[in-house]
């Protein structure tokens, strides 16, 4: 279902209609020019659809029907497992997982350790292969792509945000930002490098380095990093693991922002009370989906 | 863009690790700048004998008394005389001068100095044969060689030794006691393997056979071919000549020996040739050793950076940008050793200019060209095997990496 919005261009107004698929990306106005973020439809996340009963407190399913239909699917996992072989031992990562995350999602991967949620992720991050399976990105099967494909991909369509910010420590924020747009080879690399600080409120620290930022800051500017390349989907791994309570709190404030305006978003913890702020729960155990719920709502300030 | 990136990264790298970077291209170094100076030294070693060769005269032949061992009995003791030299100048018509020429090492004296100095007993035309002119009064004429007249002319660093000045012309000096009139002063011409030719002093050869009679019987002599193209011709018809008046036969050796600017240049094109290749063994070693250095450090470096290796592949970077960028890192690094050898390759140089005896040396460009070239080439050669190394990283085991 294409998305119908207004330009935002005053003295324009032309309506638009853009694809879903480009949710969340820019789209230029035929009319006017003016290039602005197509903005996300309010997304009728599986949290809403399947609500508790107020009056009995069980689940209703009535509402399906008069719903509008889910946003199209961005990451599609079938029958996916990877084994490894260490020695002669033989080590199932993954036994068998299927999932669907689709657009605008908010998902938490939990587990214990060994559990296979890096190896999925990075499976679903195009860093790995599975060894069986198939794995559809936005609809493209990237599970048999060859290396250099699979690098075109990560650059273009995956954001990656580490435990460890994982930062050139000594390029300043602005050139850390820029990176996976080289790599990319986008145009207009500094303005989409800028707009990406804006998002995450670092505007006046741009010609900084690494050192000179508070751990906080630092995890602001790899999220920055990870959306200058405009994601289809966001990858974090730990996001808050290396940052104190508050910090780590304001962090997953500005992850909720970004989701609300349409990024899907898919972060490994395994804290419950970070999982809470997600919209989706994935629980896995040794190698294996074992809960897969949205979680109850807004989490408790 | 992503080449300037990767330029700017390996600048960065070169200057945090500045003391190992500076150890590691020590071999480049060291290489890049005995291309330099050896070069420097053969181009300073060519121009100084060219210049050498044109100073002796470009056309000449020098000829002198060498006789087989053991011919004394049949020959007798003339060996080489003005008669021979007067049937050269008359018989050959591709030589168009020729003079005596003795030479002896006499002491010279003018008021309370003595030195010591190179006598050449010679006439007039030495001056044309040798192109070594008097600058200041005038060479002897053929009257004063006949007349055997005590009549001489000196060089600058005769007239320098006595700590005289030019004032010295029309006085008398005192060669080896006897009373000579210095009538002219010759032209400076500078030094050759540390002996200057200004330290000499002409008379006429008259004088000088008088003086030193034994080389009335073993008379050396210059002569000089028309052109430059019939010295063979000129050469051919003077050994044809005194192989005549000494009434050789066929199979007999000749009583003389020969020199021309051709043989002499053969012999100091051998030694360029040592010395060329003393070059190259020299700085291939120097540069293998420096390529492995740049091998081993940018080793270090990947597996330093394999995090950082693992973190640009998630971002995108493909194998070839990996590649890329190590590949610059190794390159500029042996461009740096590159460049530091060919800046201390021309103080080398400037300094060895100093001395006097070295004022041709210079660097010649293409010395240059091939420093930056090899160092260069080395850098690539011997960057490929880490570069490799880092692309083919797979990226999660990179990132893990502590």
């Amino acid at each position: 279902m294409p998305i119908q919005f207004k330009c935002e261009n005053p003295g324009c107004g032309h309506r638009l209609r853009i694809p879903d698929a480009a949710a969340g990306r820019r789209a230029k106005c035929p009319h006017c020019g003016h290039v602005q973020r197509v903005p996300t439809p309010p997304v009728a996340a599986l949290a809403e659809v399947v609500r508790l009963d107020p009056e009995n407190g069980r689940r209703r399913h009535e509402e399906y029907a008069a719903l509008p239909p889910p946003p199209s699917p961005v990451i599609e996992v079938r029958d996916v497992t990877k084994v490894y072989r260490v020695g002669s031992e033989v080590i199932r990562a993954l036994n068998g997982v299927s999932l669907t995350i689709r657009r605008g999602e908010y998902v938490a991967l939990m587990g214990p350790s060994g559990s296979g949620k890096s190896t999925l992720m990075h499976i679903l991050g195009c860093l790995d292969l599975p060894t069986s399976g198939q794995y559809r990105l936005e609809g493209e099967d990237v599970s048999r792509l060859p290396q250099s494909a699979l690098a075109f991909i990560r650059c273009r369509r995956i954001g990656f945000v580490f435990q460890t910010f994982e930062l050139l420590p000594r390029a300043s924020v602005l050139k850390n930002v820029t990176l996976p747009l080289l790599y990319a080879q986008a145009r207009n690399r500094k303005q989409r490098s800028l707009e990406a600080i804006n998002r995450v409120g670092l505007a006046h620290r741009i010609h900084h380095r690494p050192n000179e930022l508070s751990g906080g800051q630092r995890q602001r500017v790899a999220i920055a990093r990870a959306l200058a390349q405009e994601p289809s989907v966001l990858l974090a791994d730990e996001p808050t693991g290396n940052l104190d309570s508050r910090t780590g709190r304001e962090l997953l404030a500005l992850f909720g922002q970004l989701n609300r305006e349409g990024q899907t978003i898919v972060m490994v913890t395994h804290d419950p009370s970070v999982a809470r702020h997600c919209r989706r729960v994935i629980h896995l155990v040794d190698g294996v989906i074992v809960f897969d719920e949205p979680t109850s709502g807004r989490p408790e300030d | 863009m992503l080449f300037l990136q990767n330029l700017w990264t390996a600048c960065e790298q070169l200057w945090v690790n500045k003391l190992r970077s500076l150890l590691t291209v020590l071999g480049i170094i060291i290489g890049v700048m005995s291309t330099l100076v050896v070069a420097a030294a053969i181009e300073g070693y060519s121009r100084y004998v060219t210049n050498l060769l044109q100073g002796m005269g470009t056309n000449a032949i020098w000829v002198f008394p060498g006789r087989p061992p053991g011919s004394y009995e049949t020959r007798g003791a003339t060996e080489l005389t003005l008669a021979d030299v007067e049937e050269v100048d008359e018989s050959c018509p591709a030589i168009s001068r020729t003079a005596p020429t003795v030479v002896r090492d006499v002491r010279l004296k003018y008021q309370e100095r003595e030195v010591r100095a190179e006598l050449q007993g010679t006439s007039a035309e030495f001056q044309y044969i040798r192109n070594f002119f008097v600058n200041q009064g005038r060479c002897f004429g053929p009257v004063e060689v006949r007349n055997g007249q005590q009549v001489c002319v000196v060089g600058r660093e005769v007239l320098h030794n006595l700590h005289a000045d030019e004032g010295l012309l029309d006085r008398h000096v005192l060669i080896e006691g006897k009373r000579f009139e210095v009538i002219g002063i010759l032209e400076e011409k500078g030094s050759f393997l540390g002996r200057s030719l200004d330290n000499v002093v002409l008379i006429p050869y008259p004088v000088a056979l008088e003086m030193f009679p034994d080389a009335v019987r073993a008379l050396p002599f210059m002569a000089e071919a028309a052109t430059t193209e019939q010295v063979l011709e000129a050469r051919a018809q003077l050994v044809s000549a005194l192989r005549r008046r000494h009434r050789l036969g066929p199979n007999e050796p000749d009583d003389f020996r020969l020199t021309t600017q051709d043989e002499v240049l053969q012999q100091f094109n051998k030694i360029k040739t040592i010395a060329a290749g003393v070059l190259v063994a020299v700085v291939s070693v120097s540069l293998l050793v420096g390529g492995i250095g740049i091998t081993n450090v940018m080793l270090v470096s990947v597996t330093e950076r394999t995090r950082e290796i693992g973190l640009r592949k998630a971002l995108g970077a493909r194998r070839r940008d990996v590649l890329a960028q190590f590949l610059t890192e190794a390159v500029v690094l042996s461009a740096l050793g590159g460049l530091l050898g060919i800046a201390l390759g021309y103080l080398l140089c400037a300094t060895a200019r100093m001395h006097p005896d070295m004022t041709q040396v210079t660097v010649p460009g293409w010395a240059v060209g091939v420093g930056i070239g090899f160092s260069i080439g080395v850098g690539v050669v011997f960057g490929l095997l880490p570069a490799f190394k880092a692309a083919m990283l797979q990226p999660i085991d990179a990132l893990r990496h502590e």
